[in-house]
Parts: C-alpha cells; sequence; structure tokens
C-alpha cells in the first residue's frame, strides 16, 4: 500500500504539461494509426475472408496498435508499468465484484468466438428473437431482425439459452400440417400433394417430400407434408406450396375440415331459437 | 419474318434486326420474350406460358411481332449504340443438371459406357457492344435439387426430369434442350451403380450441328472415370466438338471457365 502512495505521489511530481500533451498526442496518433490499420486489413482481405473472420481480424489489430500506444502514452505520464499492473490488479479484482455481469459478458462473448455457433451475417433464433447477425462485440450481439428493428442480446444470455442458426446449411425442411376430412381418400391426397410438389420448381427434387400420418384428430385425419427448399427460398416455397395445396384441394373438393362443436342447451335453459327463412323473404332481403 | 418449331427449320437463335418501334416475339419452351427496340432504348417483357414437355411446337420467333401483356417481368435498357441488331443466344444452365437413366444400371469393372442426357437451356439476350447479356432466362425453369451425401454437406443443382438413354437412337430431339454424351469408366473391380448423375453443365461449352438434325445443340462430351481403389473420380471435359456431331460449330463458350479440363472428385460429387 506504502509503494502504491510513493507512486502516486511519483505521479503528481512528474506530471507536467508537455508530458501530458505528449502523452495526449501519443493516445490520438495510436487511434489514428489503429483505425488506419484496420481500415486497411479491410482492404486487402475483404475477399479472402468471411465477414465474421474479417470483423475479428480488424478488432484484434485496431487494439493491440491502440493498446501499444495507450502504455507508451502512460510511460510518457511517468507511471511505471510494473506498478501500475499490480494496481491494475487490485483494482480489477475490486472492479470485478462490482462489474460481475459485464465480466460475465466479456468471457461469453470469448466463448462465443472460439465456440462459433454462428458468424456475421448468419440468421440466428435467440428466444423469442429472429434476426440476421450484424455484430458481435465484447459485451453484446446486435440482430436485425426481419420487421427492421436493432436488437441488443448480451452474451452471456446467448451462451445460456438455446439458439438456432437458421442460415447454417444450405437446404431447408418445410413442415406443414394439414387436416382432411374423414370422408377422403388419404392415397388420393397423397397423389395430390406429391403432384404439387413435382410441378413447383422451388420444392426440391431430393430430399424427396414425405406425407407423415400424424393421427386421428377431433374433427380431421392430421397429415404432416414435408418438402425440402433452398435456404434463401424457403419463404417463397412456404407461400407457393400452401395456396397451391389450398387451391387444388378445392378444384378437387378435398375438405380442410375446421373444428366441429355440438352446443347442449339442456334442459335449464330455454330451447334456442330458430327462425326458417323462405328463399322469397331471403331474396328480398338482398333487395 | 415468322418461323414455326421444326428440326429443319432455321433455329430460333442468333442474329435478328429489329428496327426502331419494332417489337420481336419469342416463344421457346416455357419461355415468351418480346423485346421492342425503340430509340436509345432496348425493352424486354419475358413471363412464363403453359408448355407441355413433348410438345412438337417447341418454340416459335415472330418479328415483327406482339408485345407480352402487362403481367409480364419488363425490363428496360438505355444504350448509345445505334445498332439495330439483338443477339439471342442459348446457353446451358448456371447450376450442374442431376439426371437418372431410365432405370438405375450397374457398370461392371473395367467397362465403358455412354450415356446420353439432356438439359434445359437458358436464353441470353445481348447486343454486339455490351460485354455481359441484358436477360438470361430458363427457356424452362427446371426443379431444384439437392446432390451430395448428407443434407449439410453437398450442392445445390436442377433436376433434368428427362431420363439419360444408352442409345442416341431413344433420345427425342428437341431443339429447347441440350445433349450431351456422358462416358463413364469404372476403373475399379467393384460395379459401379449408377442411380443419378450429376452433370456440371456451367463448365461445358455449347455447340450446333449443322448437318444432320440442323440446330440441334451439343455440349462438350465429359467423361467420368471411377477410380481403382479410392473414392475419387475423374471428370474430363472435352475441348473440340463432340464426336456425335458432324460440323458442330461453337455457339457459347463454359459459364465458369475451365482451368484444368481434369477434375478430381469425391465419387458421391458425381455420382448418386
Amino acid at each position: 500500500m506504502d509503494q502504491f502512495q510513493s507512486t502516486l505521489e511519483a505521479i503528481g511530481s512528474n506530471l507536467h504539461g508537455f508530458s501530458v500533451f505528449k502523452a495526449a498526442v501519443l493516445v490520438v496518433t495510436g487511434w489514428l494509426l489503429a483505425r488506419i490499420a484496420s481500415l486497411t486489413v479491410r482492404r486487402l482481405f475483404s475477399e479472402h475472408l468471411s465477414r465474421h473472420d474479417l470483423a475479428l481480424v480488424r478488432r484484434v489489430v485496431f487494439y493491440v496498435i491502440l493498446a501499444l500506444f495507450v502504455v507508451s502514452a502512460v510511460r510518457e505520464l511517468g507511471f511505471k508499468l510494473h506498478v501500475l499492473m499490480g494496481a491494475a490488479g487490485i483494482l480489477t479484482l475490486a472492479i470485478g465484484f462490482a462489474s460481475q455481469t459485464s465480466a460475465s459478458n466479456i468471457i461469453s462473448g470469448l466463448f462465443l468466438l472460439g465456440e462459433r455457433p454462428f458468424s456475421i451475417g448468419d440468421v440466428v433464433k435467440i428466444g423469442d428473437t429472429t434476426g440476421e447477425v450484424i455484430s458481435i462485440d465484447m459485451l453484446s450481439v446486435k440482430l436485425r431482425t426481419f420487421d427492421n428493428l436493432f436488437v441488443r442480446i448480451p452474451n452471456e444470455t446467448i451462451i445460456k439459452s438455446s439458439l438456432t442458426t437458421l442460415s447454417k446449411f444450405p437446404i431447408r425442411r418445410l413442415d406443414l400440417q394439414l387436416g382432411i376430412a374423414y370422408k377422403e381418400d388419404i392415397e388420393r391426397v397423397r397423389e395430390v400433394l406429391f403432384d404439387l410438389a413435382d410441378k413447383n420448381p422451388l420444392c426440391l427434387d431430393e430430399p424427396k417430400p414425405i406425407l407423415i400420418f400424424q393421427g386421428f384428430g377431433e374433427s380431421s385425419i392430421n397429415l404432416q407434408f414435408s418438402v425440402w427448399a433452398q435456404r434463401e427460398q424457403f419463404l417463397e416455397l412456404r407461400n407457393s406450396i400452401q395456396i397451391e395445396i389450398k387451391k387444388q384441394f378445392d378444384r378437387l373438393g378435398i375438405e380442410i375440415p375446421f373444428p366441429h362443436r355440438t352446443l347442449y342447451a339442456g334442459s335449464v335453459t330455454e330451447p334456442l331459437p330458430v327462425r326458417i327463412e323462405s328463399d322469397n323473404s331471403h331474396r328480398r332481403e338482398k333487395t | 419474318m415468322r418461323a414455326q418449331s421444326s428440326v429443319t427449320a432455321a433455329q430460333w437463335w442468333g442474329r435478328f434486326d429489329l428496327r426502331v418501334g419494332v417489337t420481336g416475339r419469342w416463344d421457346v419452351a416455357s419461355l415468351s420474350l418480346a423485346v421492342t427496340r425503340l430509340a436509345r432504348e432496348w425493352r424486354m417483357q419475358h413471363r412464363e406460358r403453359k408448355f407441355e414437355e413433348g410438345s412438337s411446337a417447341s418454340w416459335s420467333v415472330t418479328v415483327p411481332g406482339p408485345v407480352l401483356d402487362d403481367d409480364a417481368e419488363v425490363m428496360r435498357y438505355v444504350v448509345r449504340d445505334p445498332s439495330d441488331a439483338i443477339m439471342i443466344q442459348p446457353a446451358l444452365a448456371d447450376r450442374p443438371v442431376v439426371t437418372r437413366p431410365v432405370e438405375p444400371i450397374y457398370l461392371q469393372g473395367g467397362e465403358e459406357t455412354t450415356i446420353f442426357v439432356s438439359s434445359p437451356l437458358w436464353v441470353n439476350v445481348h447486343n454486339e457492344t455490351m460485354d455481359g447479356p441484358f436477360l438470361d432466362v430458363p427457356s424452362h425453369r427446371p426443379s431444384d435439387t439437392w446432390f451430395g451425401p448428407s443434407t449439410m454437406e453437398g450442392e445445390m443443382c436442377y433436376a433434368a426430369r428427362t431420363q439419360g438413354r444408352l442409345s442416341l437412337a431413344e433420345m427425342p430431339l428437341r431443339l429447347h434442350r441440350a445433349l450431351t454424351a456422358l462416358s463413364i469408366r469404372n476403373k475399379g473391380k467393384q460395379p459401379l451403380l449408377l442411380e443419378r448423375l450429376k452433370l456440371p453443365v456451367c463448365q461445358l461449352s455449347l455447340y450446333s450441328s449443322a448437318r444432320k438434325h440442323k440446330g440441334m445443340l451439343w455440349t462438350s462430351d465429359t467423361t467420368i472415370v471411377a477410380g481403382k481403389e479410392t473414392e475419387l473420380a475423374e471428370i474430363h471435359v472435352e475441348t473440340g466438338a463432340p464426336r456425335h456431331v458432324a460440323g458442330a460449330e461453337l455457339v457459347s463458350g463454359p459459364r465458369e471457365p475451365l482451368e484444368n479440363y481434369v477434375l478430381k472428385r469425391a465419387m458421391h460429387a458425381l455420382l448418386g
């Protein structure tokens, strides 16, 4: 503690205006050089590295250069580095207790960089949020959602929660849940569905579509029709194939039932009023 | 000028002259294309039309012809070039094409066979002064397919809905598709199952036959050599004209120029 106090006194006596000016110049120069080096790295390697790797290399280059100049500036101010490091240790301990969350986020960020479950530009689903990764920073990951909102998710949250990377593999399966009436011929429905998948160019030929019998539902036979699509065409296929199925079912008279409910009024309540309208009165009402 | 679909008639592609205010209309397989020459501008419309594979009238060219309805996709290009010439060129697909033999075939060790496969054509529209095409659209949009050992590893391709055949005589000749003579050589001892074949059409050139079946389009000959012991296969792309075509003329080069005409690929990346 005495050593720390004596160092602080020494710093106070050595802090001259010129030294402060020199240190400031060093920090500004360091920041400028680090920025130039970072931009140069981007220009040189943008074609060879992925966006994720490029961001990582640029960040390392920037902070290493800046750190060297900051250390020089600190020396210029009269600080002795080894003493400062010792002081920094004590300080870190104190700050560590006060900022556990930030430290946890930084460490989580390091794990994320090492594990690499996603890269910049990937589409991910974290909790209820789905969006494109626009940056992976020291404390958090920034997403742009599809309704163009900026979402910041702390690294610690990502490490703790389950994460789905939607853009990891080039193809995706679309599972359509369908219900058909009990009176329908399942074989015929199967043919109709496979024919529609065959005619839709976005639906992959291989892996082949599959039809899974899900069970006898309350008011329908439940089927799952699974088709594959290129990742980029997933949404387009999701729309087009469902519209085509509805149109074709309507054309062929295949019924998609909705839940049926029988209302029992019981003996306690009055009977429900029923009004019968003739065709003529109906027409009169219309006119 | 009005040309109707016929194997012996003039082809649907080549150089066409359209004066200012004139529209040319091309109907090739499922594609309807209208190109209009305006003062300092080319206006292009295209849309899909109903077309049954195997139909006899697979194409027609009408100059001057009608423009397309408003539901067609429109593209306009401002040009300084005063030339009236427009080039309509066939091209091969922008992804590999996967085809199947009529029935799966086993190729015995040491044997070689040639399978004739047909792949869909794209239509390029450009003028003489431009580097790239104005328009690059499929004459028939093939279905997407995945070719690879798993859903995690592989390549996006197009599925050729036509089947490969061992004899050229059995092959239906269509002017809106390109034919390829794909030779497969099994250097190994084990029989090789040919169930699905991937044809790297982006790396093949396109030729037209000038004599027999005039206007028919062929790609460069291609050979797949299955290795002796390894899981590697070599693919050889011939640089010259296809050997089954007398008096072949080069129509267009490959989309992706080949630096090496012999490529080594994992077996599963060529044969499914």
